[in-house]
């Protein structure tokens, strides 16, 4: 038995099992810092009355929607309408097991890896998961027989596979620097140092690339700038109209433990996932529990600081129309990361993937196109009308209307 | 115990039960422990409160389909990059050369080569399909 | 469409919803062959089955190393995939149909992970369903006026799909057992995504230089249909 636990295969259910744990507990709680994020965006206090400051909200609101009523209404397309929510649910629970927490770990002889799975095809295996988190959206969306939902899920379906391209063409960047589609090698190899100083992350050498896939991380996860499918002002709920009770609750887990993965996944791809520079514990030599603790804690930091940016972001932009959202993806981001792409097969092919200089300067080359072709182009891209009249601030009314 | 090629999978599957499991035993609880009530309002689609006067058409803009046609047509493209990312990776970093049937090895300026044609086609249709006003939406 | 169809009678089916009945028996008798052979292609599991000619990897010899829990793995996916494989045979609504269709190509996926094609698999997943089944469902949704279209073929359509059908599972059978199967001992490692790129350049150019531009001249097309009439 214990041989069994000590080897890799016992360590990584083991993982497998914490991390499903830790991801139900934290999306639960990733809904209160929500609430919590919005009142203080809004300059309110926020849900505040169940516990200390409100510590206990997201229990008493997963103890409510158990105790709903489970609405299945006469109209739906019951088999459908119920695996829809089960669909996305398990998607988003799947996901994150190619992800490397925290190095390796030295158990008696074994040195074995925090990581459910290492497939030689991580990167892959994530997208291919993500791929068919769409079904949920779609069905949800049709079995539920009902307008609003059935154009959330076509909106969401075209929304998550337009951004589907330059998310690939942006983890393919980082693919040809790193030569390596697994994760826990592209983990590695940014652990090392510019001058001794300065770590390799790959946000340092392709930012635009970063920009990008961040971009295209909303996007996925249906947040805001890009939650159309779900736009409550034109849509009600969009998909998940028609559902109620732990239904429901299923579809908004699944939203932010899809944020979480996606966190993970960008904290991997360009901040080194479990590394954290000039400290000693963080270095994959480092392979004591403790280190391994630390690891996992330098993640989940870099983890929650992504979820904060995106629930700041959406309390502080506007939705954008769909056109928009469409034009942004086919005429903006996939020219863009093809340029990138080109960028990075340029820099392997003479050898300097690794080098800062030329790597920021390409980069550099690469904004100033698209900054170039933008401002030539303002119309194709933001379809904007070139002859509307430009929107200025009128003279304020000085408050007759009001007396 | 179990084959090498599928042990990167195993623990996969473990989650991938056990997450089945969780969605089951919620699926069941919430239909267990609600209550039931059915009545003509609740059991006709939810319309902001407005009494339905026309059912579901489910017709959309065809545009929907040509985003979806369009995203097979690049999906496809980028999966012939994945393998080759790699392998251009080894071949410019590392000097790896290819050995060919013929006894004769290729490097990284034919496989740049190689993908350059590809992807140029790639671009070409992309611009064709700019033109053509394939990515108007307004 | 169908909509029309059903209201016009069964004799009236249009073009699209004949194929489509055709379609539909062909594949479920394809199935009902495989569910047949299945009791002696199990024998044939350790050696044949596994290693097919062109990716040569997995379990050869008499006894797989993996022991009972690899052939319980196939025949529990396997299995899946033939009833998901029915259920789109049989069933009469469109998009349940199409609910069928990605279980059962998400078991074939499984498939793929299971003879050691991991590349194959997350291809399987990300180009047929998410790619191939999303563009089908758009195109019955449009297609389909109302949501619950039954779908029936008449009975002319049904024998004629059987002739098809036997005539194919015959056809597949006879290159099944007449094939020369290469044989390898122990176990044989999965192809890496490196090796596939090392062939897809090399070995495999001119097919995939032709691949490259099939799908410019696919897109051509896609152009042509989106183009708004201006």
């Amino acid at each position: 038995m214990v041989e069994f636990l000590t080897s890799q295969l016992g360590v990584s259910i083991i993982l497998a099992l914490v991390v499903i744990g830790v991801m139900l507990g934290s999306v639960a709680y990733c809904i209160f810092f929500e609430r919590k994020i919005a009142g203080w965006v809004q300059d309110r206090f926020g849900p505040n009355r169940v516990g200390y400051r409100g510590i206990l909200q997201s229990i008493a609101d997963g103890g409510k929607l158990l105790l709903k009523e489970d609405v299945i209404p006469g109209h739906v397309d019951t088999p459908l309408f119920i695996l829809a929510p089960a669909i996305i649910f398990l998607v988003a629970f799947v996901g994150f097991a190619a992800i490397p927490w925290g190095g390796q770990l030295q158990l008696g002889e074994n040195l074995v890896d925090i990581q459910v799975a290492k497939p030689d095809i991580g990167l892959l295996y994530i997208l291919g998961v993500a791929s068919i988190g769409v079904y949920g959206v779609v069905l949800g969306g049709w079995s539920s027989n009902n307008k609003y939902s059935f154009y959330g899920g076509i909106r969401a379906a075209a929304q998550m596979l337009s951004y589907e391209i330059p998310l690939g063409l942006c983890i393919l960047v980082v693919v040809l620097t790193m030569g390596t589609l697994r994760l826990e090698s592209i983990t590695l190899q940014q652990t090392e140092y510019w001058g001794g100083i300065l770590p390799m992350w790959n946000v340092i050498l392709h930012p635009l690339a970063f920009l990008v896939f961040l971009i295209t991380a909303l996007a996925e996860s249906n947040r805001m700038p890009f939650d159309l499918p779900e736009a409550e002002q034109e849509l009600v709920g969009g998909y998940h109209t028609e559902y109620s009770g732990l239904k429901f609750g299923m579809f908004l887990l699944a939203e932010y433990a899809h944020m979480i993965t996606a966190s993970g996944f960008i904290a991997v791809l360009f901040l080194g996932g479990w590394h954290f520079p000039w400290i000693a514990w963080t270095q994959p030599e480092a392979t004591a529990w403790y280190a391994v603790i630390a690891k996992m804690l330098v993640l989940a930091g870099k983890i929650t600081f992504f979820i904060f940016l995106m629930m700041w972001l959406r309390w502080t932009l506007p939705r954008l129309r769909f056109d928009q959202l469409l034009r942004l993806a086919w005429k903006g981001l996939i020219p863009i990361t093809l340029g990138l792409f080109t960028l990075a097969v340029i820099l392997v092919y003479v050898g300097r993937q690794q080098s800062l200089p030329w790597a920021l300067l390409g980069n550099a080359v690469v904004l100033a196109i698209v900054l170039a072709a933008a401002g030539l182009s303002q119309v194709e891209v933001t379809g904007r009308q070139a002859n509307l009249p430009s929107i200025r601030p009128g003279p304020v009314s000085t408050g007759t209307a009001r007396t | 115990m179990i084959l090498a090629t599928l042990e990167p999978y195993a623990a996969i599957g473990v989650t991938i039960l056990v997450v089945m499991l969780i969605t089951a035993a919620i699926l069941v609880l919430a239909h267990v422990i609600g209550p039931k009530r059915h009545g003509p309002v609740k059991d006709s689609p939810y319309e902001s409160g407005m009494p339905l006067v026309v059912d579901t058409q489910r017709r959309f803009n065809v545009r929907f389909y040509i985003v979806a046609l369009l995203f097979l047509l690049f999906d496809v493209e980028i999966i012939f990059l994945w393998p080759w990312a790699q392998v251009f990776h080894h071949a410019a970093t590392d000097g790896v050369t290819i050995p060919l049937e013929n006894g004769g090895e290729v490097g990284k300026g034919f496989l740049l080569v190689g993908m350059a044609i590809f992807l140029a086609l790639l671009v070409f249709g992309l611009l064709y399909e700019w033109k053509k006003g394939a990515f108007r939406w307004d | 469409m169908f909509a029309r169809a059903k209201a016009r009678g069964s004799g009236g089916l249009s073009a699209q919803a004949k194929a489509c009945g055709s379609f539909r028996i062909a594949i479920l008798l394809v199935l009902t062959g495989m569910v047949l052979l299945a009791p002696t292609g199990s024998v044939a599991w350790a050696t044949d089955d596994a290693v097919t000619a062109e990716q040569q990897i997995g379990v050869t010899g008499a006894a797989p190393p993996g022991g009972l829990l690899e052939p319980i793995l196939f025949y529990a996916v396997a299995m899946t995939t033939v009833i998901a494989a029915l259920g789109v045979c049989i069933a009469k609504n469109i998009v349940r149909m199409a609910v069928w269709l990605f279980i059962a190509l998400g078991s074939v996926a499984m498939l793929y992970f299971l003879l050691a094609a991991d590349f194959l698999g997350a291809i399987q997943l990300i180009v047929y369903v998410g790619g191939t089944l999303i563009l089908l469902i758009f195109g019955v949704m449009l297609t389909s006026k109302s949501p619950w279209v039954r779908f029936e073929p008449p009975k002319l359509e049904l024998i004629g799909a059987a002739v098809v059908c036997g005539a194919l599972l015959v056809a597949l059978c006879v290159v099944l057992y007449s094939a020369v199967w290469p044989e390898t001992e122990g176990v044989v490692p999965g192809v890496s995504v490196a090796d596939l790129g090392r062939r897809l350049l090399t070995t495999y150019l001119v097919p995939f230089e032709v691949a490259g531009v099939l799908l410019m001249i696919v897109m051509v097309g896609a152009a042509h249909l989106a183009r708004q009439e201006k």
